[in-house]
């Protein structure tokens, strides 16, 4: 079993997928919006700004699986400095990762216990809200267990959505997003939007021989 | 000699370091192991490498026993770390393969295993299966889950000495209910897999191992001397009871194994395939049609749909799709619900009705269930099985205690029926014994009985699961059309501990050299009373015929004489039944084989 700690490809497009197709705001981040000074700590008296809206990757599913695949930027492990027991866990060393198997291999793994690519290549517009709703629950088991199975899924940031909290001076801006009446320097105090997901560990099945992994979804022929 | 074969180990050689359990399920095998050499050894499931999909292998806690025999093409995809170009896979994929191509798919091969009607040394799986295509025997198949095994053990552990998992301790589980014969078969098998040192275990015991090792110290308050613990063990394909006494001994508590049922092929696997047939029925009378692939898909997902809705606080209904086996997953998806009333009525009614404590199953009808060639329990009532196992051991005690396992138990409502129906016949104050896992208990209740073993532990005491007789034709004027009555003389009490060799006295065969000899072979596991040497003319359903045993006398410048002989009978220490004929005369002796290869009927 291979065991990758870091950001590899595969959750790089995981996170890009999900900010990308809109499924929330910042999926892949904590996402901490500013008070103003005077409000500070009373929810409610908050600004809202355009630049909450996630604009990560503005086009959906492909684009973001591309930018996945072959976009650049050097993978590091994301450093959180707040003062809510973020656990600043020092990053292992980390293995050579082959840069597109992985993420197609994960696609693979979708597609095979959920279907996902044939969920996304189908065209719903026939169908009725009802008939995709019992479909999807059906995918969104057999995906989800599959995100179960391969990532050790865990808040960037701990506490409930909507409690108080504080960024410390030499926060990752890739693992913290602070938004709304933001000025001057840190510390921020703010209001946790969405506490983020980080995959703690990513498993995949060793590959034995020339397996392609280019292969999501085999040819089925039936033999009558 | 036998005995110097049949001893688990050389006893001047230095114990092994690991102690491990292997459960050999009907449809799951799991493996754990507790290294000697630390202080307090603990026992942890061991995973196992297998091929999950083609060409990619990953360790999993369950390696599903399932042999896939592959085709030629699908050599160079079914790689192990330990093993390249195999024309087999077992496992994961063999389990997703096979169900695709049930043609080459070999499953339930211990219900073969203890299936007395078939040549279990032929090759006979996958049953069915056309003409030309490969088969294996049943000894093969599970030769090869244990083969897996081994080999995933011994790459692990490559290049350590002693490691191998041939030199270590192993305890292999079997059905408390496998008669002497498929227990001689599995020790064969494992022999075939190159593990020429095991031990056998009955599986409720392993399972009743597992609850003293989760609950630590707290096992010896929890049951008080006179209690009797049922153990009721539903798998995927076959159930299982026992009951377990404790009992006070020089001032501790000490438990033995007092009662084990008979062979009951009905488990989870069967519920499924009913849910899915209701199901089925339901999106018919909707007027739609399933494919054989849809019908499979179905069962997977009528799995899903009991699980949710048999647990604690479920919601009244569940839907259940089949997506669409083409690209269009939504436009091909068949939908329909399953009703927690359905649930109840076809899975906790149908399988766990309220009975009475004189419920009987009933033999003669024939279900659904059945398929060709395993003896599928013809009753699907679980709870009529358990009402007569628990009214022929009557006198070994009513339960006032329950330990449940098995993957079905994960389910509360059929434990909550379960514990119902045993509280109205046995009073209220029965109490379930829990904690353990439903899945790995049998196999890490091994591995702590291989610690109990060498001293770290309690054991549980059972000796003979079951009476042994042998039968004798009675010897009266011979009537056309009708066999002579035959007599059944008991040869091995039930409850004989491990390790006694006993003589049958008084009686003497007359056996001629160098002409085969057949001795029919019969086991009760109700019979209690019966001592060595017990005659028996009239049995009702208490005792069965089982494999009959077979000989060849070979005595060199001997061949034409009679020989009187007697019977002996040693009961090994690694849990099997040798039968010997001696000479009266002196030292000559022959030891009777299980006549697998000549299926009686």
């Amino acid at each position: 079993m291979t065991t990758e700690r870091s950001p590899s490809p595969a959750l790089r497009w995981i996170g890009a997928v999900l900010a990308g197709g809109g499924l929330s705001g910042a999926a892949a981040y904590a996402l901490t919006q500013v008070l103003g000074p005077a409000s500070s700590g009373i929810p409610g008296t908050w600004q809202t700004t355009p630049v909450a809206t996630a604009t990560v990757v503005a086009a959906p599913f492909l684009a973001a699986l591309l930018t996945a695949l072959f976009g650049g930027g050097s993978p590091r492990a994301p450093q959180v400095a707040a003062s809510v027991e973020a656990p600043a866990a020092a990053a292992p060393p980390q293995p050579p990762v082959d840069r597109g198997d992985a993420a197609l291999r994960m696609l693979a793994l979708m597609q095979q216990e959920g279907r996902l690519v044939d969920f996304l290549e189908e065209d719903l517009a026939p169908y009725s809200d009802a008939q995709i709703g019992s479909a999807v629950r059906s995918i969104h088991s057999g995906c989800r267990g599959v995100l179960k199975d391969r990532l050790d899924l865990a808040p960037i940031l701990p506490g409930a959505e909507g409690a108080t909290v504080t960024v410390e001076r030499g926060f990752d801006p890739a693992a913290v997003r602070v938004i709304g009446n933001v000025r001057g320097e840190p510390p921020y105090h703010g209001v946790l939007r969405h506490p983020g997901w980080r995959s703690a560990a990513f498993r995949l099945p060793d590959s034995t021989g020339d397996r392609d992994h280019t292969i999501l979804a085999p040819a089925e022929v039936e033999v009558l | 000699m036998a005995r110097a074969s049949s001893s688990p180990r050389d006893s001047a050689a230095s114990p092994a370091r690991w102690v491990v359990g292997i459960d050999l399920g009907t449809t799951n095998c799991v493996l754990a192991a507790a290294d000697t050499t630390v202080e307090p050894a603990a026992i942890a499931v061991v995973p196992i490498p297998q091929v999950v999909a083609p060409k990619q292998v990953e360790a999993r806690d369950l390696l599903p026993s399932f042999l896939y025999l592959a085709g030629p093409d699908e050599v160079g995809s079914l790689d192990l770390p330990w093993a390249r170009d195999r024309d087999v896979a077992v496992g994961v994929l063999a389990r997703a393969r096979g169900a695709d191509v049930p043609g080459r798919l070999v499953a339930s091969a211990k219900s073969w295993l203890c299936n007395a009607s078939v040549d279990r040394t032929a090759p006979i799986l996958p049953w069915g299966a056309e003409d030309g295509a490969r088969r294996v025997s049943p000894i093969a198949a599970t030769a090869a889950y244990l083969g897996h095994l081994r080999e995933a053990w011994n790459a692990a552990h490559a290049g350590e000495k002693g490691a191998r998992l041939e030199a270590q301790d192993v305890y292999l589980t079997v059905p408390a209910s496998f008669d002497a014969a498929a227990r001689e078969l599995t020790v064969q098998a494992a022999k075939d897999a190159g593990l020429e040192h095991v031990t056998l275990l009955e599986e409720p015991q392993a399972a009743c191992y597992a609850w003293i090792d989760a609950s630590g110290d707290r096992w010896r308050s929890a049951l008080r001397p006179g209690d009797v613990v049922l153990v009721c063990d539903v798998g995927g394909g076959t159930t299982d009871f026992s009951l377990i006494a404790a009992e006070e001994e020089s001032g501790g508590l000490a438990l033995r194994r007092v009662a084990v049922g008979d062979h009951i092929l009905l488990g989870g696997d069967n519920m499924d395939l009913t849910l899915a047939y209701h199901l089925r029925s339901q999106l018919v009378a909707a007027g739609t049609t399933l494919d054989v692939w849809q019908t499979r898909a179905l069962v997977h997902a009528s799995r899903g749909a009991k699980e949710t809705l048999l647990a604690a606080a479920a919601p009244d209904e569940a839907p259940v799709a089949v997506l669409g086996r083409s690209r269009k997953v939504i436009g091909g998806a068949l939908k329909t619900t399953l009703t927690r009333a359905d649930a109840a009525r076809i899975l906790v009614d149908g399988f766990f009705p309220e009975v009475d404590a004189d419920a009987r199953p009933q033999r003669d009808r024939r279900t659904g269930l059945t398929e060709m060639g395993l003896a599928y329990a013809a009753d699907p009532r679980l709870t009529a099985h358990l009402a007569e196992f628990l009214a022929r051991h009557r006198e070994a005690g009513t339960p006032t205690a329950v330990l449940f396992n098995g993957g079905v138990m994960k389910a509360g409502a059929l434990r909550e029926r379960l514990l119902t129906v045993l509280r109205s016949w046995c009073g209220t104050e029965l109490r379930e014994l829990s904690g353990i896992h439903l899945d790995q208990a049998v196999a890490r209740g091994a591995a702590y009985h291989g610690l109990a073993r060498r001293g770290r532990g309690v054991r549980i005491r059972g000796g003979a699961a079951r009476a042994y007789y042998i039968g004798v034709e009675t010897a009266m004027p011979a009537v056309p059309g009708m066999a002579r009555p035959l007599k059944a003389i008991c040869l091995v009490p039930q409850g004989t501990e491990e390790g006694s060799e006993l003589e049958l006295p008084g009686q003497e065969f007359g056996l001629v050299v160098g002409e085969a000899a057949e001795f029919r072979m019969l086991g009760s596991s109700s019979r209690e009373e019966d001592t060595l040497g017990t005659v028996l003319e009239d049995w009702g359903d208490e005792v069965e015929e089982l494999t009959p045993l077979v000989t060849t006398l070979e005595w060199r410048d001997h061949d034409g004489t009679l020989v009187p002989v007697r019977l002996r009978v040693h009961l090994t220490e690694i849990g099997t039944l040798e039968l010997w004929c001696v000479a009266r005369t002196g030292d000559q002796r022959w030891k009777l084989e299980f006549g697998v290869r000549q299926p009686h009927e």
